[in-house]
């Protein structure tokens, strides 16, 4: 199994922002949400990669908030004109899943689908379960999209509650899994063999979990970022050179871990 | 009837060694076979002031105690979740290995809607910690001492089909002995008012299955199950009240709330769970159906099934519990495991008083027969398909 392409959208970043891409029409661009539109972002510049994807990938989305800013409109309409005076529109596109359908819908990918929340250690559980829909045969390929997008409202409640070390950020990574030989980096559960494995993470980790992850230097993404989401450590992939990593994400009281062997060109 | 092709060999078999439910017909397995046996409707206008939705129009509210957890969809979680390994008899000294994954539309959301609807989008509560779903997961890890892999899925109406297949596959990868899957959701003013500004709440209450349905009607609930290797539960002694034989899911990529109206990804999900089961489809014999009651779900599941089954028994559930969102699925897998466990094809809440919808059989009543597989087929918005198929516990033990 292996990472096979990789690819980031973070908004205000020079030539990594979230412009749409052509291949949304002007109709759904009005009607998505704007994680979607950072999706939508991510997924183009996969595309650019390798070309179309398999009609029947897989794909997996992994975000804590999800589509917020709908689900803040729809309760703001809420709150003005009452329970049965809701606005469908926002709440069509609230449901958690509303970016994975979307992305879905407009390349026509119909592999198993779900959207994973559960905080920074979901790209790796979305990377989990894809791996294991590749492996089995149940999708000829995975999209894992994680990322986060934040209002100003949920912004706010984040960092107030969450304590970060660093400030609230957004972005979007896309990965694709694919099984069989050729380019990227390969992808384990297991404790891989390397023993000079590089840790990754997004900078979740609290001091008593940096120290089991001790004894390699640690790169966290969010220095680099310069903000923090969850699951932000797989943005900071194509930071760290060629060699193995290990990237390790904390949720809570729990600790996930997904090796990456080295880097490979076709 | 012909034998679907096979996409790849069979998945193994799980056994299903513990089941849990709380809906409006109550807690416990004994609340819900009385509901299910009977056909009874779990539907109600209540006065409950947290939703106000609830005075106009029927839901399947539950109103019972429950236990003290920050959310309610929490407690609704750990309610089934405790039921389930009480009667898989699996001591707390040996979850250590157990998976959790969880599948949620709504998390704590009824608890952070209401602070927001009251205080403004300026005030910031530490009551917005329960709304993430991941808390009912962790919450079930640490109470119930389940410390293996975690997952948490918000697939709309589907999440609990996506807990139940991510509980599969994990203990069929060896990731873990056993699974503890739950669907769990808890009433919440915005779902109400989100399907009520769509006009797909049926104001007298949903009639799934029939000519005169009118729309859906929105429940609360959980269930829970314990899903184990074969191997795992054959080493404990444990009882296995049913196998959980296979899944399908393929999404429409058509309409973020509309279903494709040819059923064709829904056939190539069903087509999926039974090549995964190694069952032919004249094994089928009986077939819980999503049926919301709404004109163009229940009018894709039934056109579809009788494509594939002819006039195979079929009934929705959603008039027992309302539509339970995202724990659907689970609570009506706790139906499938009953229904197989007791040879008892339960009876479609509602059809008995309107015109069954044609092509499959709308089971107007209850009855006794011999069941060997039957299926379990879940929709949701963003065009998900999904379907589960359940066995004989003696498939497993």
């Amino acid at each position: 199994m292996r990472l096979s392409r990789y690819a980031r959208a973070i908004p205000g970043h020079a030539s990594e922002g979230d412009a749409w891409p052509t291949w949304v029409p002007a109709g759904a661009r009005r009607r998505f949400d704007p994680l979607t539109r950072l999706a939508c972002a991510a997924v183009d510049r996969l595309l650019q990669q390798g070309g179309e994807l398999p009609p029947d990938t897989a794909v997996l989305v992994a975000t804590s908030y999800g589509a917020v800013e709908s689900t803040f409109r729809f309760a703001q309409s809420i709150a003005q004109f009452g329970d049965a005076g809701g606005s469908p529109t926002p709440f069509t596109t609230s449901v958690h899943n509303s970016c994975a359908a979307a992305i879905g819908e407009l390349l026509r990918l119909r592999g198993p689908t779900t959207t994973i929340s559960q905080g920074a250690t979901g790209p790796i559980a979305a990377l989990r379960f894809a791996s294991r829909l590749v492996e089995t045969g149940r999708a000829p390929a995975a999209l894992v999209l994680a990322g986060e997008r934040h209002n100003e409202w949920s912004r706010r409640v984040v960092a107030e509650l969450s304590g970060a070390a660093w400030p609230i950020g957004d972005g979007m990574v896309g990965c694709l899994v694919e099984a069989g030989q050729g380019p990227g980096r390969a992808l384990s559960f297991r404790p891989a063999d390397a023993t000079n494995t590089s840790v990754l993470t997004g900078g979740h980790l609290s001091e008593s979990e940096q120290a089991l992850v001790g004894g390699t230097p640690a790169i966290i993404a969010a220095h680099r970022l310069g903000c923090w989401w969850p699951g932000c450590g797989l943005a900071g992939l194509d930071w760290c050179g060629d060699g193995p990593l290990r990237l390790a994400e904390a949720e809570g009281d729990r600790q996930e871990t997904l090796w990456l062997g080295e880097f490979h060109r076709s | 009837m012909s034998v679907p092709p096979l996409i790849r060999e069979p998945g193994l078999a799980l056994a299903i060694t513990g089941i849990g439910c709380i809906g409006a017909p109550g807690r416990g397995v004994d609340a819900q076979r009385a509901a299910l046996s009977a056909g009874t409707c779990g539907l109600r206008v209540v006065a409950d002031a947290r939703l106000p939705l609830t005075r106009q129009v029927p839901t399947g509210v539950v109103d019972l105690r429950l236990p003290p957890l920050p959310s309610r969809t929490s407690a609704l979680a750990y309610a089934a979740a405790q039921d389930a390994l009480r009667s898989a008899n699996l001591a707390p000294d040996k979850r250590g290995e157990v998976a959790v994954v969880v599948g949620t539309c709504t998390g704590g959301m009824p608890e952070s809607e209401a602070v927001f609807l009251r205080d403004g989008d300026q005030v910031v509560s530490e009551i917005y910690r329960r709304q993430h779903p991941h808390r009912t997961t962790q919450a079930l890890a640490r109470l119930l001492g389940c410390h293996g892999p975690q997952g948490t899925h918000a697939l709309a109406c589907a999440s609990a089909a996506a807990a139940i297949i991510e509980a599969m596959e994990l203990v069929r990868s060896g990731a873990c002995p056993a699974a503890l899957a739950v669907g769990a959701d808890a009433l919440t003013r915005v779902t109400m008012a989100g399907f009520t500004s769509l006009m797909l709440v049926d104001p007298q209450g949903c009639r799934p299955l029939t000519a005169e349905r009118g729309g859906m009607s929105l429940g609360e609930g959980a269930g829970a199950l314990l899903i184990e290797h074969p191997e795992h539960a054959r080493r404990r002694g444990a009882r296995v009240l049913a196998s959980l034989l296979g899944w399908g899911e393929h999404p429409d990529a058509h309409h973020l709330t509309a279903p494709e109206p040819g059923g064709v990804q829904l056939e190539r999900a069903i087509n999926d769970a039974l090549a995964d089961a190694g069952v032919a489809r004249a094994a089928v014999g009986y077939v819980n159906a999503h049926g919301t009651g709404t004109r163009d779900n229940d009018q894709v599941e039934t056109t579809t099934l009788a494509r594939l089954f002819g006039a195979v028994p079929t009934a929705s559930a959603k008039r027992t519990y309302g539509h339970t969102m995202g724990a659907a699925a689970a609570v009506e897998a706790v139906a499938c495991c009953l229904a197989i466990g007791e040879q008892q094809l339960w009876a479609s809440a509602g059809a008995a008083d309107g015109t069954p919808l044609p092509g499959v059989e709308v089971l107007r009543q209850t009855r006794a027969g011999a069941l060997n597989v039957v299926l379990s087929t879940t929709l949701a918005f963003g065009g998900v398909n999904a379907c589960l198929a359940f066995g004989k516990g003696e498939r497993c033990a």
